[in-house]
Formats: structure tokens, sequence, C-alpha cells
């Protein structure tokens, strides 16, 4: 018996996401991070497998370099709970949103240079590397990252 | 209208407007009119009333009662005076006053239906039902054709139990009804059929049920009906047929399928068994029949096959409270047994394989094992294996930390623990990650009551009160009664008892609201026909004082009163200010200016908050003026320092005891209170009554030793005031004794008795010691306190349940009941207690429980940012402490910084370091500047230049700063050539990312920062290096290496392929002795609390120095002695942890050196540590004694503080 679910990020439940980011992800995000979280609205989403928390997709979007870009922050799912589908919903969730609204150049985020799991996945989706940025994360080992990204066709 | 005194014909239009503007709550303009009649006619009665009638409604109750008095005497031959006078009445709750002018206006006007109403409203308020049948037979007469006159006449009889005329009236009122297809009807149908079965009519209350099937719109009432009908004529085929309907509506129903079991009449298990199959198979989704064999099956391999069936379906959903469905079980040891080993199983196998067992076929989701962990932890916490519980709850919670369940169980095995600080931590979290959910924030605020938090619990319920209103305000106006209650009893513990009787008062005016309130119904449900449910409701209201909430409210207060009548509040205030005389004449006056200006600014205070108060009702008395509608009467209100001081606490009492009596007289537990009050009240007539109610009871354990003491200090009582009674009393008890003390053995005989035949559980034992005590205050004191404190946690026949190890610290410390007792068997009882509870708080000491509620505060999530509430946990904390000094009369706790503490008795260096912290209040320079004199006057030959060469005969040095302000650290090792090493490890820390700088490139670093390079040998150092060489380089640190390092001088090269364990002993630093290794540990606290610790040595080998670790929100922590053992541990960081987790300095610092002891026996070092507070200790082992040396406020010079080693 599955069911998995996306949810809307509240006041009421931030917590939870913050529970869920500090195990997932080495780098621990600041306060404002998770007040600004609150004014997403679709860009970001918990993930519920079986009516309990266990995933997480934070997005923004990103206007520098006179372009229209998402930029996922952050997409993650409990140890357990990988290989059910979870990220895949979660990253369908943003692809979605992207084709709805049109206007998106491409959509990109940081992976750790050693995190090959998460390449191979987004990979899947039609990801690349365009980008190995150095010392990106400050206090995580190693500390380079590769900028993946999906472009749309339309500009 | 007949009246005495008719007005003329403008001013009688005048007083109809009156009546129009009232009737319109038109106050104002009513008042109006009324002062222009009395302009003419200023004694006229009826307007006199009518304005008393009015001003009552303002608010304004004595003028109007003395308005309404002079209208009746002016009139008293008006029914207006008399009904208007009898309203008044009414509004004060006077009801019978109010019933005798009704009847009196009734007398001038006996067919006035208004009056009439208004008679049988309040006859069937005060439960007057033959008032009430007559009143009803007047307004029948008068009003025949209305319909609420007939079913009103009806139910008068119905409710005097003549269901005959009740039926007859009924009958004959529905003849003359047409039959239609409504609501009220339907409700009538019923009605009618209700009294039907109350008569015991059942055939025909099946006749009518046929009869109106169609006009009964309840079709669940109606089936419900006709199957008790059946079953009480035996028909039990019938009602099995409707069962079976009823359980295809609702196949979650347990009481359908009892009754459907009743009516099949099954003989056996296996038969039942064969039922509930069959109906678990037609009703997939209902939990029922998969749980009722759980609960009857006997034979075990049928119960266990059942019961692996049941719970995987539950694990596979995932139904949070599995664990409370099954706890009924658990009362059968084979089947406890037996589910423990199933969930053990199911971990197991979900853990490696994803399944619940090999043979299963399909892989479970990750939210099963979460359930199986989650249940386990519940399982074993029920089992009151706390460690393996909450190992369970742990790993759910490292499985998926987003689970909230997970934190309130965390936080419920905690609280059975006695943990409630910790307990509160948790509920906290829970609470936190789930803001919108009622229920979590409900029992947060509870956790947080039962730890007398009360200001907290406060804030975390207000987030679900509205936000105009004050939170206590809010929660009154609801009726939120557990909460009160919660709160009484945490004040009650705090010693607050006017404010904790405040709130019982308030919970018994809650439920006289609740019977106030029934008056709304008695027309509305008349008229909406509701009839069953009015029935309902009224006799639910008469025993509505029988509810738990009332019960444990009234518990509460008449415990608190029997204390005050015990110890009266203006005694027991000056026991808690402060034990006066330990103290110097100039201190006392001090203190008594000190409390006198406290209490002026208190007054000052609380005049202020009156005015405030005053203004604010005057500000609403005027928005409202025109519609205020207050019907209620004013009440007195409830002032805790008037309550805490009761004229006569006994006769208080009867509020709460007598309803308990009334209504909850199958409960022990109200005898046993009504026993106390009437023992204290030299009722002997009374206690007896107590006494038989409790002998006609059934008891537990727990309440068999309560029947036992009160009988036994009933005999004791007895015996002395025997000779006062009257002849015709002592008759009656002695009849009475015959049956409750059949042997009429003496006292302490049977208490010896009693003692043998249940030595085995503590509850027995405390009973059994309190008679003792009684028989013999003076000479078996020792001997009763001995009993309970001699209790041995390993004895395992013995239990001791938590609540009742907390009754008897509370019996011996608080309430002091074997007299005044020398804190050292407090001390001894709290301890032992203690090793059958470690973590429940109350067993620790003062200091431990202050120490464990403030680092609970710290992680609360709510802010606590403003100072007033800042104030408020000092005065919850000043509280706690009050209490438990008042009762353990042990410790002093203050907060002792600034402090300057060093290891080992260099006071010079702690001299200076205290100079410099006075001076400049800054704790890293103080520190500095102490291990810099340390250097500078090389302290006992190990720190600082020309100490301990090394292999080379040169002296390299070590330091470590560390600021808890910043939680910033610079150290350096192996400095060479540079004198002033802590200064170089500050210079790490401000002018360096890193944190440690080593050997050569330290010294390059130094010299870039500005320090001078000097040759560090000093004559000894040479002459120490040369004695060593001469010794075959002995003592020598190296290991694994050729030649034999004990023996001969290097060069050396390693031994390779070695076996490192048999290696372990040599590994221990063996020469370290006292002399030869020392290190200066240092911390220092400021005014403020911030702390920063340093550490300073030429070591024995080139290594960090013992080690230091400071986090300002807990306290500091460093090392001396074997620094390479040391460093293995981390016993500094692991110090300040275990005091964050609550424990004293003395005792974090012991466990941390028990940690190394236990895998290096022969380690020789010490540590001393700090907290937040200036409480300070040290812990060594390997020397006999440890002496380190500190400085506070309290005194002149360094003074040393002595440790004996373990």
């Amino acid at each position: 018996m599955q069911s998995i679910d996306l949810g809307d990020i509240t006041v009421h439940n931030i917590k939870q996401l913050k529970k869920l980011n500090q195990v997932v992800f080495p780098v621990s995000y600041n306060d404002k991070f998770y007040k600004d979280v609150l004014d997403l609205g679709p860009l970001a989403k918990l993930a519920y497998f079986n009516d309990i928390v266990v995933g997480g997709v934070c997005c923004r979007i990103d206007l520098t370099e006179n372009k229209r870009r998402l930029y996922i922050m952050t997409l993650g799912c409990l140890q357990p709970y990988r290989k059910y589908g979870i990220g895949r919903m979660l990253l369908n969730h943003v692809l979605n949103y992207c084709e709805k609204d049109g206007n998106f150049e491409s959509v990109y985020l940081h992976v750790q240079i050693n995190n090959e799991v998460a390449i191979e996945f987004y990979k899947k989706f039609g990801f690349e590397i365009v980008e190995k940025k150095e010392q990106y994360y400050k206090r995580i080992e190693p500390s380079d990252a590769f900028v993946l990204k999906k472009s749309f066709g339309k500009k | 209208m007949p009246s005495s005194n008719p007005l003329p014909t403008q001013e009688a239009n005048l007083f109809k407007k009156i009546l129009r503007c009232y009737e319109q709550k038109q106050y104002r303009k009513a008042l109006q009119h009324v002062k222009e009649i009395l302009k003419k006619f200023p004694d006229h009665g009826e307007t006199l009333s009518m304005k008393g009638l009015i001003l009552n409604y303002t608010n304004k109750k004595a003028e109007a009662f003395e308005c309404a008095q002079k209208g009746l005497k002016n009139d008293v031959r008006s029914h207006v005076c008399w009904h208007v006078y009898g309203l008044l009445q009414r509004a004060d709750r006077k009801y019978d006053e109010a019933i005798k002018c009704y009847r009196n206006a009734l007398r001038w006007d006996p067919e006035n239906l208004q009056i009439l109403r208004d008679l049988s409203l309040l006859q069937i308020q005060i439960r007057d039902l033959e008032g009430y049948r007559d009143t009803r037979y007047q307004l029948l007469q008068l009003r025949p054709t209305q319909r609420v006159s007939w079913i009103g006449y009806a139910m008068s009889y119905h409710l005097l139990n003549d269901y005959d005329i009740a039926n007859h009236i009924l009958e004959e009122f529905c003849k003359t009804q047409p039959k239609t297809v409504d609501f009220e009807m339907s409700e009538l149908l019923l009605y009618q059929n209700m009294v039907y079965q109350e008569a015991g009519l059942y055939e025909r209350s099946l006749k009518h049920l046929e009869e109106n099937k169609k006009y009964i719109l309840d079709k669940l009432r109606l089936e419900e009906k006709r199957a008790f009908a059946f079953i009480k004529l035996k028909k039990l085929s019938e009602a099995a047929k409707i069962y079976e309907d009823l359980i295809e509506r609702n196949p979650d129903n347990v009481t359908y399928f009892k009754k459907l079991e009743e009516c099949l009449n099954l003989e056996n298990d296996e038969e039942r068994l064969e039922f509930y199959k069959k109906h678990a198979e037609k009703y997939p989704r209902s939990d029922v029949p998969r749980k009722m064999p759980l609960v009857f099956l006997n034979n075990m391999s049928e119960f266990k096959l059942r019961l692996d069936a049941y719970l995987k379906r539950a694990f596979t959903k995932g139904i949070p409270p599995l664990f409370k469905e099954l706890k009924c079980l658990y009362t059968n040891e084979n089947k406890l047994k037996a589910i423990e080993e199933k969930v053990l199983s199911f971990e197991k196998n979900l853990e490696s394989i994803q399944k619940y067992s090999g043979d299963c076929e399909q892989k479970e989701s990750p939210t099963t094992l979460l359930w199986v962990y989650y249940y386990l932890a519940q399982h074993f916490d029920y089992l009151k294996q706390t460690n393996k519980a909450l190992d369970y709850i742990n790993k759910a919670i490292e499985y998926t930390p987003t689970l909230v369940e997970l934190y309130m169980v965390k936080g419920k095995i905690y609280k059975h623990a006695g943990d409630l600080y910790e307990a509160v931590r948790w509920l906290d979290e829970a609470q936190s990650l789930d803001t919108a959910d009622r229920f979590i924030n409900y029992k947060c605020s509870k956790y947080m009551l039962r730890a007398n938090m009360v200001k907290e619990a406060e804030e975390i319920a207000s987030k679900f009160t509205r936000e105009s209103s004050h939170p206590a305000d809010y929660l009154k106006e609801m009726q939120c009664m557990w909460y009160e209650t919660e709160s009484a009893n945490a004040y009650k513990r705090m010693g607050k008892f006017g404010e904790a009787l405040k709130k019982c008062h308030q919970v018994e005016r809650h439920f006289q609201e609740i019977i106030e309130d029934q008056f709304d119904f008695h027309s509305y449900c008349m008229r909406k026909m509701t009839l069953c449910s009015y029935v309902e409701m009224l006799r639910l209201e008469d025993k509505i004082k029988s509810h738990p909430f009332f019960f444990r409210a009234a518990k509460t207060a008449i415990e608190v009163y029997l204390r005050l009548h015990d110890r009266p509040m203006s005694e027991v205030e000056n026991e808690l200010n402060v034990n006066t005389e330990n103290l110097t004449p100039s201190e006392l006056k001090k203190l008594k200016n000190k409390q006198k200006k406290q209490q002026l600014k208190a007054q000052q205070e609380k005049e202020k908050q009156e005015q405030l108060e005053q203004k604010k009702k005057e500000l609403s008395k005027q928005k409202n003026k025109e519609d205020v509608d207050v019907e209620q009467p004013t009440e007195e209100e409830l002032l805790p320092e008037k309550l805490e001081r009761p004229e006569n606490a006994l006769e208080e009492c009867n509020r709460f005891l007598k309803p308990l009596e009334e209504f909850a007289s199958q409960h022990l537990e109200t005898h046993y209170l009504g026993f106390e009050v009437y023992y204290r009240k030299n009722r002997p007539l009374m206690m007896i009554k107590a006494l038989k109610k409790m002998n006609s009871l059934e008891r537990t354990v727990k309440q068999t030793a309560k029947f036992h003491y009160c009988l036994s200090k009933f005999l004791l009582k007895y015996s002395q005031i025997k000779e006062t009674l009257n002849e015709s009393v002592r008759a009656v008890v002695e009849n009475e004794l015959k049956n409750l003390n059949p042997s009429s053995e003496s006292v302490e005989k049977m208490n010896e008795k009693f003692f043998k035949e249940n030595s085995n559980t503590y509850e027995s034992l405390i009973e059994y010691a309190k008679v003792l005590y009684d028989s013999n205050p003076s000479q078996n004191q020792a001997k009763a306190l001995d009993l309970l404190t001699n209790v041995d946690a390993k004895n395992e026949k013995l239990s001791i349940s938590y609540p009742v190890a907390l009754e008897a610290l509370t019996l011996v410390a608080e309430a002091e009941y074997f007299g005044k007792c020398d804190a050292k068997v407090v001390e001894s009882l709290r301890s032992k207690l203690k090793s059958f509870y470690p973590i429940a708080n109350i067993f620790h000491t003062t200091e431990e429980q202050a120490n464990q509620l403030l680092s609970c505060m710290q992680v609360l999530s709510i802010n606590s940012s403003q100072v007033s509430e800042l104030t408020d946990k000092m005065e919850i904390l000043m509280n706690v402490l009050k209490i438990l000094v008042f009762f353990l009369k042990l410790v002093k706790f203050s907060s002792n910084y600034p402090i300057v503490l060093n290891t080992w008795p260099f006071t010079n260096a702690t001299n200076k370091a205290w100079d410099i912290l006075l001076k400049t209040d800054d704790p890293l320079k103080s520190v500095e500047s102490g291990c810099s004199e340390c250097e500078e006057l090389r302290c006992d030959g190990t720190v600082g230049y020309g100490g301990s060469p090394d292999e080379n005969g040169e002296t390299t040095l070590d330091a470590l700063i560390m600021d808890g302000r910043t939680h910033d650290a610079g150290s350096v090792a192996g400095l060479r050539r540079i004198k002033n090493v802590i200064s170089v490890a500050r210079a790490v820390m401000e002018h360096t990312k890193h944190t440690l700088l080593v050997g050569d490139l330290a010294t390059q670093f130094a010299i870039d920062m500005g320090f001078q390079q000097q040759d560090l040998h000093y004559f000894d150092s040479l002459e120490k290096y040369i004695i060593w060489l001469n010794n075959s380089c002995q003592p020598n640190f190296r290991l694994n290496v050729y030649p034999d390092p004990e023996k001969f001088c290097g060069p050396y090269k390693p031994i390779k392929n070695l076996n490192f364990l048999s290696n372990k002993e040599k590994r221990l630093n063996k020469y370290v002795s006292k002399k030869l290794h020392d290190t200066i540990g240092m911390i220092a606290i400021n005014s403020y609390g911030d702390i920063s610790v340093g550490t300073s040595t030429n070591g024995a080998s080139h290594k960090i120095p013992g080690g230091a670790y400071v986090d300002n929100d807990v306290g500091a922590a460093c090392g001396t002695g074997d620094g390479d053992t040391l460093m293995k541990f981390l016993p500094s960081y692991q110090v300040v942890e275990s005091m964050r987790r609550g424990m004293t300095p003395s005792e974090a610092t012991n466990d941390a050196i028990q940690r190394i002891i236990k895998k290096k026996p022969h380690f020789m070092g010490a540590l001393i540590a700090a907290d937040k507070y200036g409480n300070h200790g040290a812990s060594c082992h390997g020397l006999e004694y440890f002496e380190y040396s500190y400085r506070t406020n309290q005194s002149r010079d360094a003074e040393i503080g002595r440790v004996k080693c373990i």
C-alpha cells in the first residue's frame, strides 16, 4: 500500500521541511531560507509517502544574466524512502510548472561533483552538466559543484 | 389589568411604551419614559418595579432591588410588581424566592400565561416535578389547542415515572394530530416510543414502531429501538436479523457485534471465532471482527495466528493508535509475550529483507518498519523498560525525523520515567513541527503544566485562543476544564495554594454554569420538539457532577483545604521566607528592608492594575450601555490571597465533598477524602460512614492500604475520644466496628498483620509506616522512616510505581508526616528512590533540578526574549527552589559567578586571573593572564619555559584558549623558543582562520605577531635532560620500537606486524606522576556569565594539552594529567555535554573519568568543570586526592577545592 502526494508548505509545517533538509543535505540553510520558502507558493512542495513527509523541493526564479531561469535550491528525499518515485514526482512537478509557464529559458541546479546518484537522476530527465564550479561549497568536501541544466526549446 | 393604582390615559400609554422598549432591549429609552411618569407619580408601584427591572439589565443590581422593593411596597396587589420582583430573584439565582413571588403574582392574576410559563420553567429547573405538573395542567387548561401544552403535561407525568398517564395523554393528543411526514412528527413518535419502552411495554412499543415506520425519519434509532425491544421480549432471531442489518450500516460498531453475539447464543470460543471470521471476510475494511477474537481467545496457537494477521494488516496500513488498541491484551502475560515476540521478529525481518518473514511474497513499504519501531517504543515503555523504549523511538526518529507522533511518544517515555522537563522538550518539538494541530498543542501545554511551567503552558495554549482576550480568560470562558485542573495541580505543587483553589473553584463554577444553562433549553426543546434529547439532557444534568472533570478538581481542592487546615498559610509563609536563623542581625535587617520594599512595590503595582481595570470596566460599560445583556448575577471575584486564608478550611471543603459523596460514591477516593475531612472535624459517625462505604467497595492494593490506614487512624482517635461521646453514639460506633474490625484487634496488632500480608508493595509499606508512626510518634519515627528508605531496587518482588515513589517523598519531605526529620534522612530516601527512577527530576538534588529546568527552557520553541517573561521564568524557578529548599533544606543555590577556576592549587595564577577579571570583566583576558602568570612562574615546573624537556632536551610548549562568547578557539603545539605560549594561542585564534599551529611554523607565526624569541632552557631543564640521558632515557614514551625503549636510548626504529591488542596496557603513560606532568587549565566566568577557558603546558610529549572546551550556554571544562590518554576521550567536551543534559559539574566530571577508566584503568589525571551558574566540581583518578583552586566574590584569596579520587 503506497500513496505519494505533494502538499503545500505553510507556516504550520515549515519545521518539517527543516528537519528533512537537516538530514538529507550536508549543507545547512539559515532562517532566512525558510522564511523565504513560505512565499514561494507552488515553487516549494513537500512530498508525502503514506501521509508522512519524506521529501521536498524548493526553487526560485532567477532573473540574472538577462534570462528568466528556474533554479532548484533543494530537492531531496529521506534515505529509506528513495527509489519509490518521490524524487521523480517532485522534479516532474517542477518541470510541469516550467512548461505551463512557458517563459523559462532553462532550469538549473548545483550538485556536489561526487554525487553520482543525483547526477544520474537528473540526466534521466534531460539535464546536462554545463559547468564545474570550483570551491562552490564552503564547509563540505569535495567543495566543487557541477551545474546541471535543462534548456527549454523556445526562448 | 387590575391594578390598585391605575394611571391616567396619557401615562398609561407611556407605561405601555416602557414595556415595548423593555422587550426590544431599548433600556435607555425605557428609562426616559419611566422618568416622565415618576415626575408626576413618584410613588407609582408598577413604574418603580419596571425601573428596577430595567436597572437590573444595565448592571445596577443594588439600585434595581431597591426600586423593585419600593414598587412592591407601594402596590402589593399588582401582579406586575410581584412578577418583576420574581424575575430579579431569578436573575440572582434565588429560585425558591422567585417561585414564591410568581405564586403571589398569580394570586392577583391567576390566568397570566407569561407568569405561569415562567413559573413552570423555574419548577422544572429546580426539579419541583409535582409543582411542574400542576402548572403544566393549568397551562393546558388555558391553552388546550397548543401542542406544547399537551406535551408538557405528558412529560411532567413521564418525569414522575407515571407512565400510564403519560402514555394516555400522548395517545389522546396523537389522535388529534394529522399524520405528516416531517421531523417534528418523527420526534414526537420516537418520544412516545421512549415512554413505552421505559414503561416496559415492549409489545406495544414494537407495534407502535411497525405502525409508524414511515413517519419515523431517524431510521437508525428506529432499528435500534426495535432490536432492543426484541431482545427484551426474548425474540432473539428477530433481533439478530436487525443487528446484522445494523452491522452492515456500520461494521465498526463494537456494540452491534456484541449484541449480535448475544442473540446468536454462541457457545464456545470456536463458534465465536467462526462468527468473527465470517464477518471479517464480509467486511474487509472493518477492524472489529479482527480484533475481537484477540480479546477472547485463550487457545494460544490460534491467538498467534490471528495476531499475526492483525498486526501485519495494521503495520502495513500504518495505524498510529495500534498500541492503544492492543493494550487491553497486556493484562494477559502470555498474550503480551506473544505480541512482543511477533513484533520483534517483524523488526528483524523488515530490517534485513524488507518483509515480515522469509515466506512473505511482497516487500513492505518503508513506512511499515517505521510503525514497527513506533510500536516497540510504546511496548517497552509500557513495560517500564525506559532505555529500550528510548532506543526504539530514537531509531524511528532517525529513520523518519518528520513524523510528529514519534516526538510525542518520546516525550511520553520521559514522562513515565519522571523526567518531566525532557518530556516537555519533546512535546514542544512535536508541537513546533505541526503548529496547526490542536491535539498536539493541548498535549504540549498539559505536559508543561505537569512540569509546573504555568506561563509556558499558557503561551502554548494561547496559539489556539482568541487574540483579543487574555488566554486564561478565554480558556475560562470556553470552560476549558482540563487546563484549569492541571493548572490547579501545578500551583498546588508549587505551594501557590490560593491560585490552585481559584482554578478549582472556577471548575466548580463551570458546573454551576452548565446547570444554569439548562434554563434556555426548557422552552427551546419543547418548541423544537427534540423531546428524547431533552429528557436525556435533564437526566444528564441531574448527575453532571459525577463527571471526572468535577472529581479531579474537587479532589485537588479538598487536598489543598486539608493542607491549609493542617498548616495555615501565614505560618507556612514564614517558613518559606529564607532560613532566618542563620543570618547575622545586619543581614536580617537588610533582608527585612528588601522584603518591605518588595511588598511596597507589589502593592503599588496592584493598585495601578486595579485602577487600570476600573478604567477598562468603565470604558466597556459606556460602550455597551445600550445593549448590555447581563442576565447572570455578577459573581464574587476569586482572589487567591483570600482563598488561601479561609476562615474554616474544613467547611470550605463541603462545596466539593458533598457533590462527590452524592455523585461519585462509587470511587473509594471520595470516602478517603471524606474521612480525612471528618477526622479533622472530630465527627466519629461521619468517619464510620466513610469507612463503611470504603469497606463495601472493591479495592485495589493501594486502596486496601488506604482503608487500612483510615481504619487504624479511626481506632486510635476513637480510643482517645471514647469517653467524651454520648452513649448512643458510642453504641453505634461499637456496633459498626464489629463489622469493620471483626477480631477487634489492637491497632498495633492489626498493623503488624497487615504488614505481614502486604509487605511486597510499597504503597502498603507507606501506610504501614504511617500507622506505625501515628500509634507512637516519638518511639517509632526512626523505624517508620527506615522502613521507607530501606528498599532495594534489585529486589524484584517489590514494585514501586512512580506516583507511589513520589507520594513517599512528598509525605516525608513536604508534608512532614513523620515530623521534622533530619535532612540526611530525606536525602537518603531521595537517593534511594532515585535508584528506582534514575531520570525522574524530583529525585535529583535541588540544584540539579534547577539546571534541568533551565536547560529545558533554553530549547523551548517559544520566544523568551521579553524581560518580563524571563522574570516570570525566574519566578517559577524560584518557586520550585523555594519549595524544594523548604523541604529538602539542603542546598543553598545561587549564581556563583564571576568566578575563576584553575586545575591544581596554583593560587598565584588564580589570583592574577581574578584581578584581571575584576578589572576588565573579560573572561578571555583573565584566562590568558592567569595562564601567563603560571608560565612566568613556571608553576610546578611543568608549565612555561624550562619545563619538561623533550627527547632532544628542548622544552616545547603547548597551549589552547577558547572563547565561549564566540565559540572560537586557538591553540599551538610544540612551540619552541617563545615564552608566552597562551598569548600565542590567543593570537592564533584572533589573527588566523586556523585553530592549531604546530612546531616551527608556530614559532614563525609568533615572531610575525611580534613575540620575542628566547632560549627556553632553564637551569633545571638542562639538568633534567642530562639525568634522563644517564638513566637510559627513562621514563620513555615510545612504544613498539626497537631497541626496547624501556631499557635503551634511541635512535629507534618501528617494529612492524604488531599485535596491537596485546599492547593495550603499555600505551598508558605509566610514568606519569603528579610532579612529572602537569598542565594548568583555567576557566573564567565574568559577571554576565560569559565563559572562557584556557590551558597551557610544556607537556610530557608533543601534544595539545589536557584539553579544554567551553559552550557559553552550558559551561566549561578542562583537564590535566595524562594528556595522551585524555585526547582519546575528548573528556572536556563530554563533560560540557553531560552538563547540558542536566548533570552537575561534579557528576559530569565523574562520569567522564568513569568513561576513561573503563577503557584505560591505569589512567592518571583530573578534570575540572564549571557550569554557567558558576557551580564547579572536579574528579580525578590515579591519585589519592586532587586539589584545584578557585576564587569568587565570597573570598579575598584563592581557595583550594579538594576531591577524593575515584
